[in-house]
């Protein structure tokens, strides 16, 4: 390949790493050093499609992780662009492989990639890339969590980021229908409200939600008697997301799709965390 | 030789634009051929944080733009994907002017390394040579590239070399500064003391391709480890300098030349080191006596007449033996 930008000394290193992605990843139409997106300041050495339409960038580099690739990465994720971004350096006696490793422990922190590409000709995935689209979420606060939640919480999370958002964005969903149940069962005992014939723990759990905000209207006074904090408008949330509880989604057909359901799958994920621990603080006095 | 007035682009006619990076291309004759990645991230840093402070110099062919000055700007523009650069458009200048006024340019600003310099420089000389009708001098050289005779000398001593050791050194210069071993400097070192040995002792150097590489191994190996140590080989071979026997200081070169374990060092001290000492002494022993001939008797204080003494007694030491 011919490489207008990239030193030269790295274009053996560059020809490895393209051939690795072609074979290993089965690129698509892989370009060099082509722009991916008109808003993003920043032209990847190498960059290609994957069938389900993402896009894997890979900068070859002996010099460690520049803070303008980092403005190209908070491009990347505010754009929130479905690319898998690796970082590729060349591990021989020219480069300072420790130095360059310390740099790309932030990038790593970041999702992005690493690869190592031996003077053997053999490319090594040191760390692999999390999709910045979904990179972009905001992590989860594990101190906000009890413990007791908190390993639920950090799979989740992890499962998001590792590339499946829909069972990421559903753990959570089990976590907060499974807190809103045990919230049920004891508001029911404490005759806050009547599920009447319903059965709490495995009737359907918009209709569990529904009764709830149906009958605590009547007795805010006695739920707020226990638990100070809580508000109706908690529970109107949850019912609000209910229908995504089991909602997968379609398989996207196009790039902007992807980008389209990774933002909600997104915001859906950091909105269901939030409830939960509002839920959970505001029911804390419960013992649930 | 060209005038200062034919070898000037038309800078009256240069115009400011904002040029698409795409229709930019490399100027073939830059001799600018590294570019090395520590420094095009620095200045990709500065133009995010700052811009461009100074236009690059294009000039139009066709539908599209030749560099003149500016290619490390241009590719980080790339990098950065900017869709335009702001550049000075001037006129197509003819392939000497193209040269020189690269030379000229760059020279002045920032430091090229010697060897991408010297690729060029034939080419310069060649063609000063069509236009004038004779080998360029170094001085004529020096005005028209705006490099310094020094540098046009040492770029020279790379020149003359075989294309190998050139592919060697751009593979050197490559890497970062501090990770090079073979650089332009060991070379010209290392090139000036065979030019001597050729000169002082031509019989002792007919294959001088060999030694280089025996050279080369033994800097590899540490068997040298200092590249001014070539300099001793220069003294050994103008032995005559300091009435050295010449046979004695080629048998030191021969073996120098030829075993993989012999130090410059050792190929010194086996030849002429004693009698290069000797005259550094008498050199020294000629100052001091010029300079205590011009003392006055009563500015001479306690401490002075001491190491005085201290030197009337060694040298009647030497005398009596």
């Amino acid at each position: 390949m011919s490489y207008l930008i990239l030193p030269s000394n790295l274009h053996s290193a560059a020809d490895k790493v393209r051939s690795y992605f072609d074979k290993d990843y089965g690129l698509k139409n892989i370009k060099v050093e082509e722009s991916i997106d008109d808003d993003v300041n920043w032209r990847p050495t190498i960059s290609g499609s994957t069938s389900d339409y993402h896009l894997v960038c890979v900068e070859v580099t002996d010099g460690g992780y520049t803070s303008a690739l980092d403005n190209a990465v908070v491009q990347l994720m505010t754009k929130g662009l479905p690319v898998r971004l690796f970082v590729a350096y060349p591990s021989d006696d020219s480069v300072d492989s420790d130095k360059v490793l310390a740099t790309f422990r932030t990038a790593s922190d970041k999702g992005i990639g690493i690869v190592e590409v031996r003077s053997t000709g053999r490319c090594v995935v040191r760390q692999n890339a999390i999709k910045l689209s979904l990179a972009a979420v905001r992590r989860i606060d594990r101190p906000s969590l009890a413990k007791k939640y908190r390993q639920a919480f950090v799979d989740a999370e992890a499962t998001f980021l590792n590339g499946d958002p829909s069972k990421g964005c559903s753990r959570v969903y089990d976590e907060l229908e499974a807190l809103t149940r045990k919230f049920a069962t004891r508001a029911a005992k404490l005759g806050w409200w009547n599920p009447g014939s319903m059965k709490i723990d495995t009737g359907p759990w918009a209709k569990v939600l529904a009764g709830m905000i149906r009958d605590f209207s009547g007795r805010l006074g006695d739920v707020r008697g226990r638990c100070p904090g809580f508000e109706l408008h908690l529970l109107n949330g949850i019912l609000g997301v209910t229908g995504h509880r089991n909602d997968s989604g379609h398989k996207p057909r196009s790039r902007k799709a992807l980008m389209t359901r990774d933002a909600q799958l997104r915001t859906r994920f950091e909105h269901a965390t939030d409830l939960f621990v509002a839920l959970q603080n505001s029911t804390r006095p419960l013992r649930l | 030789m060209t005038s200062p007035k034919e070898s000037r682009v038309n800078a009256a006619s240069a115009e400011l634009r904002q040029v698409p990076t795409d229709k930019i291309e490399r100027n073939p004759d830059n001799p600018r051929i590294l570019f090395r990645q520590e420094e095009m991230d620095e200045l990709l840093d500065s133009i995010q944080r700052w811009g461009v402070q100074v236009p690059i110099t294009v000039y139009k062919k066709g539908k599209r733009y030749v560099l003149i000055d500016g290619e490390r700007r241009w590719r980080c523009f790339l990098k950065l994907n900017l869709r335009t650069i702001p550049a000075l458009v001037v006129d197509e200048p003819d392939p000497l002017t193209n040269m020189l006024l690269m030379f000229n340019i760059h020279g002045l600003r920032e430091q090229w390394d010697l060897l991408t310099i010297a690729l060029k420089l034939q080419d310069i000389i060649d063609l000063l040579e069509e236009k004038k009708g004779g080998r360029p001098t170094e001085r004529e050289l020096s005005q028209e590239t705006g490099l310094k005779v020094g540098v046009i000398r040492r770029a020279r001593y790379l020149l003359a070399l075989p294309k190998k050791y050139h592919k060697m050194m751009l593979s050197e210069l490559n890497k970062r500064k501090s990770q090079q071993v073979f650089t332009e400097d060991f070379f010209i070192e290392m090139e000036r003391a065979l030019t001597t040995v050729e000169r002082a002792m031509p019989d002792v150097l007919s294959k001088r391709d060999e030694v280089r590489q025996v050279l080369i191994k033994k800097f590899r190996d540490e068997v040298i480890d200092n590249r001014v140590h070539f300099r001793q080989i220069a003294k050994i071979a103008r032995a005559e300098n300091v009435k050295a026997d010449p046979e004695v200081a080629k048998r030191a070169l021969r073996k120098l030349f030829s075993k993989n374990k012999y130090s410059i060092e050792q190929a010194f001290e086996d030849s002429v080191s004693g009698l290069y000492s000797e005259r550094d002494v008498l050199i020294r022993l000629n100052g001091l006596i010029e300079r205590l001939r011009s003392l006055e008797v009563d500015s001479v204080d306690d401490s002075f007449r001491q190491a005085l003494n201290d030197i009337v007694r060694e040298a009647r030491r030497l005398l009596k033996g």
